[in-house]
């Protein structure tokens, strides 16, 4: 009989309890940290220790809610989250989410559905984990250069120019920023049609949007997004658990215990690293994740076959 | 007259008495199993069953668990533009045991041959055989990987461990036997069957049966899952928000507020 083994009714398995609490302390500590989820993350690691995918990927976004709710928690009382950006990102993600799953129904009926997003998921990863690393790297760099006087004024970006050209602008306080209300809501609805396709909360693909996008500052973007995910994820875990039965309770509660912990935990560890510091940190885990990613992709797989009912 | 009805009822009195009962039950077709009923509770781990029972003299022993068979579908992987695996296309086998676990004291194939073993349903080729008849080529194919991954789960075996011949001083061998039903041994009746093998043939000696079922709280919780979906999920959230914003409130206390 396995040692402290705890039995998921759902999951039609049992696992050892620390195991999960630990998966939960981590990436809860992820959440805190980064301003994502970690569904990325803990959805494969439950998957490697034997939960079925179906059940990984619901329970998950349920422990998904109590982190970020902690997390949010935590970064309000702090001052940095923005709740009126979060809106807007919400209510654009939730018109994007609808649009993503109406073009999985189109890929899986044209048979391309699996393709299309393990190539968009390495695609983004390794693009953001990239962009993210070398923008860090940079600006560690430049820091200590000084600023000569009489340099000329750079010319803002295009980017820039097309921004602020946007109508319906307006003051977001907590971000410091001024800007037009349509840049979060299309901004949400991309974000919401790429979390559909690959199935994810989204804060990793939110995270560099509200940075190199929106031009938040990190710590406003951590909280920010922690805010967002946490209705996200509530709507998939009732949905799921609604349509498709595959929330397991009992694993999503010793989850939630270890990260709600991490959450805190990584809050508080963030406030004492720098902006550039933490980009760095998020850009090699998402880097990591891809090239796991690639790894299994482009490998020969030891077993053939994988139950029905897969993430 | 008088001397042999007295040695009748000599006889009769040691054909009733406890003493010949318990030798008659370790004669050859006797099985005594350790659990005939377990309860899956919210700390089960899977379970170790012992097993008991009695082979003819000069005879190996095989003891096989299985389960019910089951419909299984799969996704199959195939290499796509020649570059990446990706899960494409499906399989299907009609019937599948639950459970598979066959425990030898030799080598199967050192038993009897593989026709044998294969009418007996014994061992891996004879599951093959039976399994893939009516599942495809594809099916007959990829049968290995479905072994290797319900090896990983624990739900079959097929090896020469946790089992022990002691003989008897009657000449009987007396056969233990350890076998597990891991945590993922789905509810179900499960048969017990104890193989005596001599000079390549193989006799079924004994048959018992293992009942798994869940217990209150798991199937309380399974039935809400699966009746009351919605109900279920709500209150899921609610306890991630609760657990959250305690957590969140029990941190904070002591600390100064938004700055």
């Amino acid at each position: 009989m396995m040692h402290f083994a705890i039995y998921l009714p759902v999951a039609g398995n049992s696992e050892n309890i620390f195991i999960l609490l630990g998966l939960g302390i981590a990436v809860g500590l992820l959440s805190g940290l980064f301003g994502v989820g970690g569904g990325f993350l803990l959805t494969p690691l439950l998957i490697m220790i034997g939960i079925p995918p179906t059940v990984a990927a619901a329970s998950d976004s349920n422990q998904i809610v109590a982190a970020s709710t902690s997390g949010t928690f935590a970064h309000a009382r702090s001052g940095t989250v923005d709740f009126k950006m979060g809106l807007l990102l919400l209510a654009g993600g939730i018109v994007g989410g609808t649009v993503g799953v109406r073009l999985i129904q189109l890929l899986r009926a044209s048979g391309d559905a699996n393709f299309v997003i393990t190539v968009t998921y390495v695609v983004m990863l390794g693009s953001i984990g990239v962009y993210m690393f070398y923008d860090s790297v940079r600006a560690l760099r430049s820091k200590g250069e000084k600023i000569s006087s009489g340099k000329p004024v750079k010319r803002p970006s295009i980017y820039a120019r097309l921004v602020n050209s946007l109508p319906w602008e307006i003051e977001f306080q907590r971000s410091g920023i001024r800007l037009s209300i349509l840049m979060p809501l299309l901004l949400g609805a991309i974000v919401g049609v790429l979390s559909a396709i690959m199935g994810v909360g989204g804060g990793f693909i939110m995270v560099p949007v509200m940075l190199y996008l929106l031009r938040m500052p990190m710590h406003v973007v951590v909280g920010t997004s922690l805010f967002q995910i946490l209705f996200t994820c509530a709507n998939v875990t009732v949905m799921q658990s609604w349509m498709n039965h595959t929330v397991d309770i009992v694993l999503a509660l010793i989850l939630l215990i270890g990260s709600v912990l991490g959450a805190q935990m990584g809050t508080h560890i963030g406030k004492r690293l720098k902006a550039d510091q933490l980009k760095i940190l998020m850009s090699v885990l998402v880097l990591a994740v891809m090239v796991k990613m690639l790894v299994d992709l482009l490998g020969t797989p030891e077993i053939m076959l994988s139950l029905k009912g897969g993430h | 007259m008088r001397k042999s009805v007295s040695t009748l009822f000599l006889l009769l009195l040691l054909l009733l008495s406890p003493a010949f009962k318990a030798k008659a039950q370790n004669r050859p077709g006797k099985l005594a199993l350790q659990s005939d009923h377990l309860s899956i509770g919210l700390f089960y781990g899977g379970q170790d069953i012992q097993l008991k029972a009695v082979i003819p003299a000069g005879s190996d022993a095989v003891v096989r668990v299985t389960g019910p068979d089951e419909p299984l579908e799969f996704k199959k992987k195939e290499k796509k533009m020649d570059l990446i695996w990706m899960n494409e296309g499906e399989v299907l086998y009609k019937k599948v045991p639950s459970l598979f676990l066959i425990h030898s004291s030799r080598n199967l194939g050192q038993l009897a041959a593989a026709a044998t073993l294969e009418n007996l349903r014994i061992g891996y080729e004879a599951l093959r055989a039976r399994v893939i008849s009516d599942s495809g080529a594809t099916a007959g194919a990829l049968f290995g990987d479905v072994v290797k991954l319900k090896e990983k789960d624990g739900l079959f075996c097929c090896n020469q461990e946790e089992i022990s011949i002691v003989p008897q001083s009657g000449g009987d061998r007396e056969v233990f036997c350890s076998f597990r039903l891991p945590a993922k041994t789905p509810v179900g009746e499960y048969t017990v069957d104890v193989f005596g093998f001599s000079g390549g043939k193989g006799l079924l000696l004994a048959s018992g049966k293992v009942t798994l079922d869940r217990g209150p709280t798991i199937s309380f919780i399974t039935s809400m899952a699966a009746e009351h979906g919605l109900l279920y999920g709500c209150l899921a959230v609610g306890v991630a928000l609760v657990a959250g914003l305690f957590t969140g409130f029990i941190f904070g206390l002591g600390k100064g507020g938004a700055h």
